[in-house]
């Protein structure tokens, strides 16, 4: 028959337990011990690049009411005008070459009946893109405004693809091909 | 522009010039007179960009690689002759551009180029007449040639440099670009030589005289007799009046010669 183990009371294993530890010897923490602890409990630097990656991704929602969406469409949609009223702008203000000193050149032609206009040159290898007039509505006269370098160039009008000289200019140049082409000399050195 | 960029430019072209089915000798000769015609104007200094460029239009207009050889092979002369290029390229350009048959535009280059050979000549003749230490600039010389397609004969150019007083070339350019539009516009060439004679002695060609030209030439189309013109021209002259005071004299506005 087995012989039972008698229980020991709680008050007596708490005072051995008492006892025991004041009999330990008092031992120092080691040196290194701290900055280790401190170091494991430190919160690890992300870099910038996982924060920002984690916080596209994490879900959000956001409300909103009508009263607050009207204004952001509407600045939207200014956006959007700005944008294109810049592309037309640019497109009646090329530049065709690349240089430091460009002198803006107005191509002015009245033609009421025109259904277009476009100017050819040697400062576009007489290829009539892009450089197309445009004429304001209510208005016969057709303008574009070329960036160009100083130098010597010839030109003329393609009016509904009809070769046609500049009729306002004072100097022409006969092309050898049976047409005319108006002379244009940009610079001060060239002043004709 | 480099090389390569000249070689894919020339393979492009080569790659699409029109031939007939049963000429395929012709397009190998013709595509092997490209390449040597490309040769040959790169050995007489032509820049790969100004070849890149010409190819690139045979290719953009769909010229035929013959004419194309030949276009290039002028083009190598011109170079070959010290003469500058853009005049010549722009030419092609222009031609090409207004679908004018090969042929013609050698034609015309051929021409150009004996044009500006002439004025070259007459050009340094000048120079040397007055012992002027100065260089024809290809701008300079551009700027005089010109005039023999803007309404001067070689015989006018001639005369007109002949006549011309000691100066450097761009009082020289002025004159001839003078003269040149003077007679254009049908203005009587013995008063055109008198307002020359005395723009040139009060230095009505210098740079701030901008728009002098401009104004007589305006003058001119809006039916000022030539008499006229040249008499008020010379009283402002003499009295060293300005290109404004000038024009209200003829009943030009400034904003009509553009200034």
């Amino acid at each position: 028959m087995e012989k039972k183990k008698p229980v020991e009371p709680y008050e007596e294993m708490a005072d051995r337990i008492k006892t025991m530890i004041r009999k330990m010897p008092q031992i120092d923490p080691p040196a290194g011990l701290l900055p280790l602890v401190m170091e494991a409990v430190r919160a690890k630097s992300v870099p910038l690049w996982l924060r920002a990656y984690r916080w596209a991704r994490s879900p959000r929602s956001f409300t909103f009411t009508l009263l607050h969406a009207v204004p952001a469409m509407a600045l939207c949609a200014l956006l959007v005008c700005t944008v294109f009223f810049q592309h037309g702008r640019e497109n009646r203000n090329i530049t065709l070459a690349e240089s430091r000193e460009f002198i803006p050149v107005v191509f002015a032609l009245d033609m009421p009946d025109a259904h277009s206009v476009q100017v050819v040159g040697s400062f576009n290898n007489w290829v009539p893109q892009p450089c197309s007039l445009h004429k304001d509505s209510g208005s016969t006269r057709w303008t574009l405004t070329l960036r160009l370098q100083p130098g010597r160039y010839e030109y003329a009008f393609l009016v509904d693809g009809k070769h046609t000289p500049h009729p306002e200019a004072e100097f022409y140049q006969d092309d050898g091909f049976g047409n005319q082409n108006t002379v244009l000399a940009l610079g001060k050195e060239d002043d004709i | 522009m480099t090389f390569r960029k000249s070689f894919l430019c020339l393979l492009a072209f080569v790659a699409v010039v029109p031939v007939e089915v049963n000429a395929q000798n012709d397009q190998a000769g013709a595509t092997h007179d490209v390449t040597s015609a490309v040769e040959e104007a790169r050995k007489a200094g032509v820049p790969d960009a100004t070849v890149s460029r010409l190819l690139a239009l045979g290719y953009d207009n769909g010229a035929e690689a013959a004419s194309m050889a030949n276009l290039v092979r002028i083009v190598g002369t011109v170079k070959k002759e010290d003469l500058p290029l853009e005049p010549f390229v722009s030419k092609i350009a222009e031609g090409m551009a207004k679908r004018v048959p090969a042929a013609s535009i050698e034609q015309v280059l051929n021409q150009k180029k004996q044009d500006y050979l002439f004025t070259r000549s007459i050009t340094a003749d000048y120079l040397k007449k007055y012992g002027i230490q100065q260089q024809v600039t290809p701008k300079d010389l551009v700027g005089i040639a010109e005039s023999l397609h803007s309404g001067l004969s070689r015989e006018d150019l001639a005369r007109t440099i002949e006549q011309a007083p000691a100066g450097s070339l761009f009082t020289l350019k002025r004159v001839v670009s003078v003269q040149a539009s003077l007679k254009r516009v049908g203005f009587d060439p013995k008063l055109s030589d008198r307002i020359v004679s005395s723009a040139l002695e009060h230095k009505f060609f210098a740079r701030q005289r901008r728009g002098f030209v401009r104004a007589l030439v305006a003058g001119k189309r809006k039916g000022v007799s030539d008499e006229k013109i040249t008499e008020a021209a010379l009283s402002t002259m003499q009295s060293g009046g300005t290109v404004a005071g000038f024009c209200s004299q003829i009943g030009v506005s400034i904003s009509d010669i553009g200034l």
